[in-house]
């Protein structure tokens, strides 16, 4: 409950025109580390924050967006903590910035883990069960690590990206990701179908 | 109440609910979420229902009857879409049970204001469920009709809403299958495609002729060169038992199989000759017809692609259907008759050899129907190698001064090192593989031509039949296996230039989202008054640029708008020059809807100086009369005057005919802004918007300009965008736009004043001039 009043009282600030102090107010972003920062899984099922500013004073979120800067080389690493954006308030501030998740504890590593990886849902695909093209567009019918799917692409050469690495990202018409961890390590018949493009 | 047409229940969906005692004839609208509870793919269904006051999720096995969560509406606020790089998530605002919204009451409009935001703030954020992008679409609306429906709108099932979900094919009537990609199956049979790129042939009727009958003829003259040297040569003539064994016939017929020869090269040049004269002309009418539907289309067409992909339509994609009517077409039909006519004539010869002739085809097509895959792969690999190099190059060139300043020109040069190498590899494959193919399936065609001397010398030692029979035979062999490569491949091409002409078509089809209504009204000349009424706008939904935005400029005014970057500025007048349309609300020029105003009235009488300045190609007097191409010199120099472009260009050794664009000569930002704001004076528009025009000067020559446009605008309507404040210093009144809103508006005294945004604006600046002054 108190938390929620901390919560008021900061948007009443936003709100309230007069107060010079407000006027150039912009979020200094820092380092989060175990030791300022406590992440918890709010009673809506989101992720919480309580932050220690470098003041010593103590600021809750009662959600956050956790964003990746490097989402395909180091997914782990440089995640950037944010505001949520609002209708009303526009983008949302970052708040600090997790140099490497390893460094805070597992529970909270995992917490945050699993709200990246909902946010760059990217299935990974195990079989191809079938491809054709036409007019352009390849429909393409697959089993991912969440399930069987079906999706559609617009000129496959410039959907399909494959990484030094290996790794392949393939973008279907509405702007869904999906990945193939290992193209070589897929069964035959499948390779076969991806492979012109590879 | 019917369901709206957003998404209709599945049966077991149906059946859940119902298990529930939840009657779906209660429910306004359903969406189904492809995502489950946890992160797979599944089947997540919301349904909103206003007359029992709830929402409904069905989440969970469905096999077991599901799951059913009932969240009273009025305990819920601002549904809200996170929206994440590749899923979307619905989440919304749960308040406890004692919490209230606020009632207006005595409360004034800023105090309410603020109550209900702090409500809307309040209470928990719950999550109500995850979809990926496809159902992206069918979210936002439901989230729309949401508000909509709980603020006690009624929505109809023909609401303009659900356009988007029901498009049909203008052709045929029928809906696409993928709403978002408007093909039409039917109607982009290869069938149609066919007949429709065949039209443009149709404008030649007498060269498509005279190409038919070149190919006729071409064809008779390959099947009947065999028989003239075999059957009519040695066996009536060389042969001592022949009915002409004469030297005379020796002479004849010889001549007469070079004047076949002679004719059949004839025949050549004059096919060629009309081929190049229809396949020009033919490319030439396709690509004015891409480039005129592309100059047709709406802005947002050409936000969405890229410059170099639109290019390449108008250029590749005509070439490419021109080579396959030109280097296709023509050979299928010769081809595919030759075989007729030799597959009739050869069994009448033999048909015993005739089938062992046709034998060896099966494997030598399933050898190229291997082979070809290959190739066409390391082709395609050589292809886009060879494009991410000029793309490298390109890049690198055009940065040519990065690089010079960060020394890092080798650098650069390793880096070409990198993509050449790794394009001499792919070119070292191609050439590997197909050096290797193609020898391999001449000679296994070659042997079984050489082949075919066993068999047919043992039917001419058992008599069965002539030696000139066998001689036609063998010159056949070549006729039946020399087309076998460009028919297994004829099916690739086909497809290949179907996709090129379904981009193309595409293209030409395509309705412009901006379009003029039926009968517009025309204004000759504009008075000058512009009001927003309720005006909305987003380029995506969940993105809100401007929100009900109103306000009325009357002719005369000089107004001023200010803002933070990204506040919604350009978009106001983007949406006063009908660039984009409004999404809710209207605009009204002189009290007309700006929709029914006929284009050419409005865009001649309003002028705008975007942010972004371009010089075409051309002299400078060009560029400035580009609007009103028959200016005169008095108007083109009296607009650079004003613009203070004039001595600027009298210091050009070629003053106003100096050429500027690319490859020309480069002129700095300030000289860039200045010819345009001169282009737009010229037009002498009844409104003018300078958006950031004055950005790139000095504020001397900002003022001079800003002095200028006062006097030549006097009397009509000016808006004028700016972050430097000393350039709104003419404007009568200052409209300041926060985050969308039309935030103050007044004098700018008044804003002073008020202490909102732009005395916040006016604070910073004052403060870093301050700064300067000091030598901070």
């Amino acid at each position: 409950m108190a938390d929620k009043q901390i919560d008021k009282a900061a948007q009443a600030a936003v709100c309230d025109d007069d107060k010079d102090k407000d006027l150039f107010r912009h979020r200094v972003s820092i380092d989060l580390t175990p030791e300022n920062a406590i992440f918890t899984r709010s009673s809506g099922n989101l992720i919480s924050l309580s932050v220690t500013q470098p003041s010593g004073e103590v600021e809750f979120f009662e959600r956050i967006v956790p964003v990746r800067s490097f989402p395909i080389s180091s997914p782990e690493e440089f995640i950037s903590i944010r505001e949520p954006d609002s209708p009303t308030r526009g983008r949302g501030d970052e708040i600090g910035m997790i140099r490497r998740l390893s460094d805070f504890p597992e529970q909270t590593a995992a917490l945050i883990e699993e709200e990246l990886s909902r946010r760059y849902f990217t299935p990974s695909i195990k079989k191809i069960h079938s491809y054709s093209e036409k007019f352009g567009y390849c429909y393409w019918d697959v089993t991912t690590s969440a399930g069987r799917i079906e999706f559609i692409m617009s000129n496959p050469t410039s959907s399909i990206r494959t990484l030094e690495d290996g790794r392949v990202f393939m973008y279907d018409i509405d702007g869904n990701c999906f990945t193939i961890d290992d193209p070589l390590k897929l069964d035959k018949a499948s390779y076969k179908k991806v492979e012109i493009y590879l | 109440m019917s369901l709206l047409p957003l998404d209709s229940l599945s049966g077991t969906a149906r059946d859940a609910l119902t298990a529930h005692g939840i009657q779906p004839e209660g429910l306004d609208m359903c969406l189904r979420m492809d995502l489950d509870m946890n992160g797979g793919y599944g089947e997540v269904w919301l349904a909103y229902s206003r007359r029992d006051g709830n929402l409904y999720r069905l989440s969970g096995d469905e096999k077991a009857g599901g799951q059913v969560d009932s969240y009273p509406l009025c305990s819920l606020t601002e549904p809200y879409i996170d929206n994440y790089a590749t899923s979307n998530r619905l989440q919304v605002h749960r308040h406890d049970p004692d919490d209230k919204p606020p009632v207006q009451g005595d409360m004034t409009d800023d105090e309410f204001r603020k109550a209900t935001d702090q409500y809307n703030c309040s209470g928990t954020t719950i999550i109500l469920g995850y979809c990926t992008n496809t159902c992206k679409l069918k979210l936002l609306a439901f989230t729309n009709l949401w508000e909509r429906l709980s603020r006690g709108e009624d929505v109809a099932a023909d609401d303009q809403i659900f356009d988007q979900f029901n498009r049909v094919c203008p052709k045929c009537g029928r809906p696409y299958r993928d709403p978002q990609r408007r093909i039409c199956e039917h109607c982009v049979s290869k069938k149609g495609v066919m007949s429709r790129l065949l039209g443009y042939f149709g404008y030649f009727k007498p060269q498509v002729v005279v190409i038919g009958i070149c190919l006729l003829l071409t064809t008779a003259l390959s099947i009947l060169t065999p028989i003239v040297s075999g059957q009519i040569l040695y066996d009536r003539v060389i042969d001592p038992n022949g009915p002409m064994h004469e030297l005379k016939y020796v002479y004849i017929w010889v001549g007469v199989l070079i004047g076949m020869a002679v004719l059949s090269l004839l025949i050549g040049v004059v096919q060629n000759r009309t081929n190049a004269y229809l396949s020009t002309r033919v490319v030439r009418n396709m690509k004015n017809d891409i480039f005129r539907a592309m100059q047709r289309l709406s802005l947002s067409y050409f936000n969405q692609n890229p410059t170099g992909r639109l290019i390449n339509r108008v250029n590749y994609d005509a070439e490419r259907v021109r080579s396959f009517f030109i280097d296709g077409v023509p050979y299928f039909i010769v081809h595919s008759l030759s075989y007729i006519v030799l597959s009739v004539v050869l069994f009448m010869i033999n048909w015993k050899l005739t089938l062992l002739l046709f034998a060896p085809i099966i494997p030598i097509v399933l050898m190229i129907k291997f082979a070809i895959p290959k190739l066409m792969r390391s082709y395609s690999t050589l292809w886009r190698r060879s494009s991410s190099m000029s793309s490298m190059m390109n890049d690198s060139l055009s940065g040519i001064r990065v690089v010079k300043a960060f020394a890092k020109e080798d650098a650069e040069t390793h880096r070409f090192y990198q993509y050449s190498s790794k394009l001499y590899n792919a070119d070292l494959k191609v050439n590997a593989i197909s050096l290797c193919i193609f020898p391999v399936i001449s000679i296994i065609i070659g042997a079984a031509c050489h082949a075919m001397w066993g068999p047919g010398g043992l039917m001419v030692i058992g008599k069965q039949m002539t030696y000139g029979e066998l001689t036609t035979y063998i010159g056949y062999t070549g006729l039946i296996f020399g087309p076998l490569s460009f028919f297994t491949n004829f099916t690739n091409q086909v497809t290949d230039v179907m996709n090129c002409a379904v981009r193309m078509f595409e293209i030409m089809d395509m309705t412009p989202e901006i379009t003029e209504v039926p009968d517009p009204v025309h204004l000759d000349t504009v008075h000058g008054d512009i009001t927003f009424d309720h005006v909305s706008f987003h380029y995506n939904p969940n993105r809100p640029i401007l929100k009900d935005i109103n306000f009325t400029i009357h002719k005369g005014d000089h107004v001023g708008l200010v803002g933070h970057t990204g506040s919604g500025k350009s978009t106001i007048a983007n949406l006063i020059t009908r660039m984009y349309d409004v999404v809710s609300g209207s605009i009204t020029v002189d009290g007309v809807d700006i929709k029914q105003i006929e284009m050419a009235s409005l865009r001649r009488n309003v002028a705008i100086v975007s942010q972004e300045v371009y010089i075409f190609g051309g002299t400078i007097a060009d560029n400035i009369r580009y609007a009103k191409p028959d200016a005169t010199l008095d108007e083109v120099v009296a607009a650079a005057k004003a613009a203070n472009a004039h001595d600027f260009i009298l210091a050009l050794p070629e003053g106003y005919e100096t050429k500027v664009g690319i490859g020309s000569r480069s002129l700095s930002g300030g000289e860039r802004q200045r010819i345009s704001i001169a282009r737009a004076l010229l037009l002498n528009p009844s409104l003018l918007i300078l958006d950031e025009a004055t950005a790139a000067m000095d504020t001397e020559t900002e003022r001079l300009i800003s002095e200028a446009i006062e006097r030549v605008s006097e009397g009509k309507t000016t808006i004028s965008i700016a972050h430097r404040l000393s350039t709104l210093k003419n404007c009568n009144y200052i409209m300041a736009i926060d985050n969308g809103m039309l935030a103050e508006m007044g004098t700018a005294e008044e804003l002073m004043e008020r202490k909102g945004i732009y005395y916040r604006l006016w604070t910073l600046q004052n403060e870093q001039l301050r700064k300067v002054m000091e030598g901070r």
